[in-house]
Formats: C-alpha cells, sequence, structure tokens
C-alpha cells in the first residue's frame, strides 16, 4: 500500500476544567491530529501534542514540520501490509530524524517528536488496519496496569475534595503536581485522605533549584511517596546526579528526557531512578519501546506518561505499549471526557473504575475516530497531496 | 441536602437562561437555522428518557417507586387513558416545526448516545453511586423545565411561528413538572437515606454529575456549555 494523501488537523478542544501545575494553566488542548490515507483507501490516524516546555515544539512548528519535512518522506512511501512487527522499524526508517535546523534550534525547538509521533501513528494505524491487526496484538500486549489519577490542587482542602472524589472511582496511584507554596500541605492532605495504601507520586514540573528540591523531598519523605517528576528542569539537569544520589524519594525525568541522547546521559551520569516516558514526547511507538529498553536495561524503572489534553488516539497507541511491557511501573492518560469536553472517536478509551481499562483489540489502534469531531474542533487544517 | 441540590439546581438553571445561546433564541436575536438546531437537541436529549426512567425505576428506594413508576408510565403514554408517550410529543414538536425528515437522524443520534453512555467503561464500583449520579441528572432537567420551558414554549411559538398544540411537551412540562421536580428532590433525599450515603459522599457524587452544565450541553452542544464557563480560551 501506498501513502497518497494527508491532513494535518490542529485542535482545540475544551477542558471541562481547568488544569494547572508549576508551568502552565490550560482550559483547553491545543493537540494536533494527522490522517494518512492509503492508495486502496484506508485511512489511519496519529496524534501529537507540541508543548514548547517539553520539546520546544509549538503547534505552528509541528504543523510545519509535518507538512515541509515529514510528508516529503512520507508521500508515496509503501507500507508493508502483513502486520508483522518489522513494520514499526520500516516507519522508523521511512521517518528518519527529528532534529531541528539551526533556525529552528535558535526557536526553541529541541526535537521534532510530537510531529514526528503524530505521524508514525498514522502510518502505523493505517498499515495495521489493512492487515486487520491490532497493534497490542503486534507488541504482545497482556499486562494490565491501572491508571493513576492527577491531583492539581494548590491549596490543602480542595487537594482534599478532589483526591475523594477520585477516591470514589477507585484508584489506588495518584500524582500530585508542585503548585505554589502550599504544596507540602497539599501532600499531607492527600496522604490522610487517601490512606496508606495509595501510591502517591509527585510532579514538580521544573520547579526546584538542586537546594530546594533537597529540602522539599527530605519535608515530604515521611508521606511516603513513590518518586518525584522533573524536580530542577531541564536547564539545571547538571545537578540531576547529586540530586539523584542525595534525594531520599526517587527521582524521575520528564521534561529533561525528550530524547535519547538524555536517556543515554541519564544513564551514564546517575542523573535518575526512573523514567516517565510519553509517546509524544519520545517522538512514537518506536521511540518509546528504545527508550523502554534503555531503562530496563540499566535497571531503571520508568512509566508510560501522557499528555494532558490528548485525545482518544494518543492514549489508545500509549495503552497498547504499555500493556505490552510487564516491567512498566505507571500508566497514566485515558482520561477521556474525565478531562476533555469532548473526544474525536465513537467509543471513549477512558479508563474506568479502579483505573482499569480494557485492551483495545480492533484492528490499528483500536478505535473508531469520527471525522466529523475532528473537523468540529479543527482550527486550520492543511491537506496534502 | 435536598436545599443544598435545589441550590445546585437553581445555579445550573440561571447559567442556562443566561448563557449566549438561550438569551439569542428568547429575545429573538437567533437565526431560524439556531432554532431549528435547539429543537434537534431538546429531541435528541428527551428521546431516551424512558429508557433512564426504566433503569432508576429498577433501583428505585421503597419510598420513591410510586413516583418513579408514575413518572415512566406518563412517559411512556400510559398513565392515563389517551395519553401520549413523551417521545411521541417530542415528534410533533419536530414536524411543527417542519423538520420531520430529520426524525430519523435525530433517534439515531440519540440511540447513538445511549449506546456510548451504555459501552463507556463505568466509574463508580456499584449501582448504588452510579443510580444516584442518574437520578440528580434525570431530575435537574425536570426541575429545569418547569421553571424554563414556558418561556421555551413562548419563544418558539413567537420567533420560530410553532403553534401551541405543536408546543405541548414544553407547556405539558411547565405544569407537571412542578410538581415532579419537588417529588424528584424528595426521591433523591429518600434514595440517598435509603441507600446510607454519608452527605459528603453524595455531594462528590453529586458535584462530579454537575461538572459541567448539563443543559447548555444537551440543548446547545459541548462548544457552548465549554464557552459559558470560559474553557474555550
Amino acid at each position: 500500500m501506498k501513502i497518497i494523501r494527508a491532513r494535518i488537523s490542529p485542535l482545540n478542544v475544551p477542558f471541562v476544567e481547568g488544569f494547572a501545575h508549576a508551568t502552565q494553566e490550560r482550559r483547553f488542548s491545543d493537540t494536533i491530529v494527522v490522517s494518512v490515507e492509503a492508495d486502496d483507501g484506508t485511512i489511519g490516524w496519529g496524534e501529537g501534542i507540541p508543548r514548547p516546555y517539553v520539546t520546544g515544539e509549538t503547534v505552528e512548528s509541528t504543523v510545519q514540520h509535518l507538512e515541509g519535512v515529514l510528508w516529503g518522506r512520507v508521500k508515496g512511501c509503501s507500507l508493508r501490509e502483513d502486520g508483522e512487527r518489522s513494520l514499526i522499524q520500516e516507519v522508523d526508517a521511512i521517518l528518519g530524524g527529528s532534529t531541528p535546523t539551526d533556525s529552528e534550534r535558535e526557536e526553541g525547538v529541541i526535537v521534532h517528536h510530537s510531529a514526528r509521533c503524530a505521524m508514525e501513528l498514522a502510518l502505523i494505524d493505517c498499515a495495521l488496519r489493512k492487515a486487520d491487526r491490532s497493534l497490542g496484538d503486534v507488541l504482545g500486549a497482556g499486562h494490565l496496569p491501572v491508571y493513576s489519577a492527577v491531583l492539581t490542587q494548590t491549596d490543602p482542602e480542595s487537594t482534599r475534595a478532589l483526591a475523594r472524589r477520585f477516591s470514589r472511582f477507585g484508584l489506588t496511584d495518584y500524582k500530585i503536581k508542585v503548585a505554589g507554596p502550599e504544596t507540602l500541605a497539599c501532600v499531607a492532605a492527600a496522604r490522610e485522605e487517601l490512606g496508606p495504601e495509595a501510591r502517591l507520586r509527585l510532579d514538580a514540573n521544573g520547579a526546584w533549584t538542586l537546594e530546594e528540591a533537597l529540602e522539599f523531598l527530605a519535608a515530604v519523605e515521611p508521606h511516603d511517596i513513590l518518586s518525584c517528576e522533573e524536580p530542577l528542569g531541564r536547564e539545571r539537569m547538571g545537578d540531576l546526579p547529586e540530586l539523584t544520589d542525595k534525594s531520599p524519594v526517587p527521582i524521575m525525568l520528564d521534561e529533561s528526557l525528550v530524547s535519547l541522547q538524555d536517556a543515554l546521559w541519564a544513564v551514564s551520569a546517575g542523573a535518575c531512578d526512573h523514567f516517565n516516558i510519553r509517546l509524544s514526547k519520545c517522538g512514537g511507538i518506536g521511540r518509546t519501546i528504545a527508550f523502554m529498553r534503555i531503562a530496563q536495561s540499566s535497571g531503571l524503572g520508568f512509566q508510560i506518561g501522557s499528555h494532558v489534553g490528548e485525545t482518544s488516539i494518543l492514549s489508545a497507541a500509549a495503552r497498547h505499549v504499555a500493556y505490552s511491557s510487564p516491567a512498566l511501573r505507571h500508566l497514566e492518560g485515558s482520561y477521556g471526557t474525565l478531562l476533555m469536553a469532548d473526544d474525536v472517536v465513537s467509543a471513549s478509551v477512558r479508563f474506568g473504575n479502579g483505573g482499569h481499562a480494557p485492551l483495545l483489540k480492533g484492528p490499528g489502534l483500536g478505535i473508531e475516530v469520527e471525522p466529523d469531531r475532528v473537523e468540529q474542533w479543527s482550527v486550520a487544517s492543511v491537506a496534502l497531496e | 441536602m435536598r436545599a443544598w441540590v435545589e441550590a445546585k439546581y437553581q445555579e445550573h438553571v440561571q447559567e442556562l437562561v443566561h448563557c449566549v445561546e438561550f438569551r439569542s433564541l428568547a429575545d429573538g436575536s437567533a437565526e431560524r437555522a439556531q432554532y431549528d438546531e435547539f429543537i434537534a437537541h431538546v429531541f435528541e436529549t428527551h428521546q431516551n428518557s424512558p429508557h433512564f426512567l426504566g433503569f432508576l425505576f429498577s433501583i428505585a428506594s421503597p419510598g420513591s417507586v410510586e413516583h418513579l413508576q408514575h413518572n415512566l408510565l406518563e412517559e411512556l403514554g400510559i398513565e392515563e387513558e389517551g395519553g401520549e408517550s413523551h417521545p411521541a410529543l417530542m415528534e410533533k414538536l419536530v414536524a411543527g416545526a417542519g423538520l420531520e425528515d430529520r426524525v430519523e437522524e435525530l433517534r439515531s443520534r440519540a440511540r447513538a448516545r445511549l449506546d456510548e453512555q451504555v459501552q463507556q467503561p463505568i466509574l463508580y464500583g456499584s449501582l448504588r453511586e452510579i443510580g444516584l449520579s442518574a437520578l440528580v441528572e434525570i431530575v435537574s432537567f425536570e426541575y429545569m423545565l418547569s421553571r424554563v420551558s414556558d418561556r421555551v414554549a413562548e419563544f418558539l411559538m413567537k420567533y420560530r411561528d410553532i403553534s401551541e398544540a405543536d408546543l405541548v411537551w414544553f407547556t405539558h412540562h411547565s405544569v407537571v413538572d412542578i410538581e415532579h421536580a419537588e417529588q424528584g428532590l424528595d426521591a433523591i433525599a429518600d434514595f440517598i437515606e435509603y441507600y446510607a450515603f454519608d452527605d459528603e459522599e453524595a455531594k462528590d457524587i453529586i458535584t462530579s454529575t454537575f461538572r459541567e452544565n448539563v443543559f447548555i450541553k444537551r440543548y446547545f452542544g459541548v462548544a457552548a456549555a465549554a464557552r459559558s464557563r470560559g474553557m474555550d480560551r
């Protein structure tokens, strides 16, 4: 099958409630959906979420890269139709590298991973739909971890209330966003509300200096925190080895871990205990698997994280990858209409009670995208032939 | 608890009548197509009411069985001789607006929504919690209609030229739902007591149910509900 058309659709999907962390407050999602069409009419769907504070990509730079670079590599390419796992390597080779040009780097782009992820998922979905094979089947998915809730409140009472509301859904895993001076009291409130069995993690989104991180993590240790994500931020990566060595709470990297070079550096420098691997940030399924292998071979833990405001397209892809790895520690995402006011698929992949969610057994990503809904939330789509 | 729920309902009704979309229908500044889309949304929203009432009846607390049974039979048009089912009254509304050629499409949209709700993974762990969430949402519509449907009938008659006879679904609700809404609030209180919810638990479930304005969402769409809370910018 040959790829003959594509469409890039940047979406603005409103949230049901605002979502805040140390560096951002969001009221709607800005994500990019890509569809590719093969010469036999098969359509595949992908998604990437550009975030300036993660990969340096913006919606504009991502659309430009998809249109100006990736489409040139993809247009007319042939994809295998047998649904074999080597499809992932073939797509990886078609898409090539994600390094920005000098001028893009000057504008802040670290790596074009969300663009790459959107196109990669669309190609894999298209080829597996043609083969009538699910991605989970190809990856060997069978391990069923539970999804985590995210607590984003800035004062103890609202943290307690939100934790209680989530606990009514039977959730056991929670990530608390560091946001403001009352974070320590928020953690204490969450622990008290959720009890000793709840599995709590922190995410600082790069809010601290080394000294602040060490002070906070020492103070929070009695609350039995499994890990602290991105304490320092990319600009202070050099302090990570010392922090990891001295911190009483295990350190997980997120925004400081966007390229495979970052991962190899983190391992060699002893800069963390865990990786937070997210499909869009890491450049798609093939590279996510590479990140997972680096973590496993180095004895590091890892989780599959999510991007705030992802639709069921990205959530479905992440689920297949997560369910294929028994070594996975935690899983995020699949919030569906718990966060977004709408989705773009006919049957939501949102998790259910206890954070449980089924394997998606349909062909490709296992979801049915509704083009009308993509169109409804699209702010300006680009057709490519 | 009854007063707390009612205050929440009042808040949401106020949000509805003050949203841009409702106001433009009420003051006649809306385009004809906007009235048509509103009618289509009302039809789609209420087509599934007998299904939801059937579900609520099946898990009703003993003190509310009679009320829910009455509501269900009335919805089906078999409570009184010569009664018409509410979905049939909705069809009358759609036909009165000259939109009968859309009935099949709207029925299928309503069915798709029901299918989506049935197939979606369930967040709560028991029917007791799901039942409370469903009950407060169903009663909220009775409460809202008892306070708003007269106004709706008036603007549809005035600005969309729909006859009084075709607006009977709205005029019926303005009269009947005052009583239904009161009984509904009693049924919620009864459900909470019978299934031994503590106040905090009940409030959490109700708060989760009303994270969005369900009236605006159902009658004007997801985008309008988001706009009403400033979530689109």
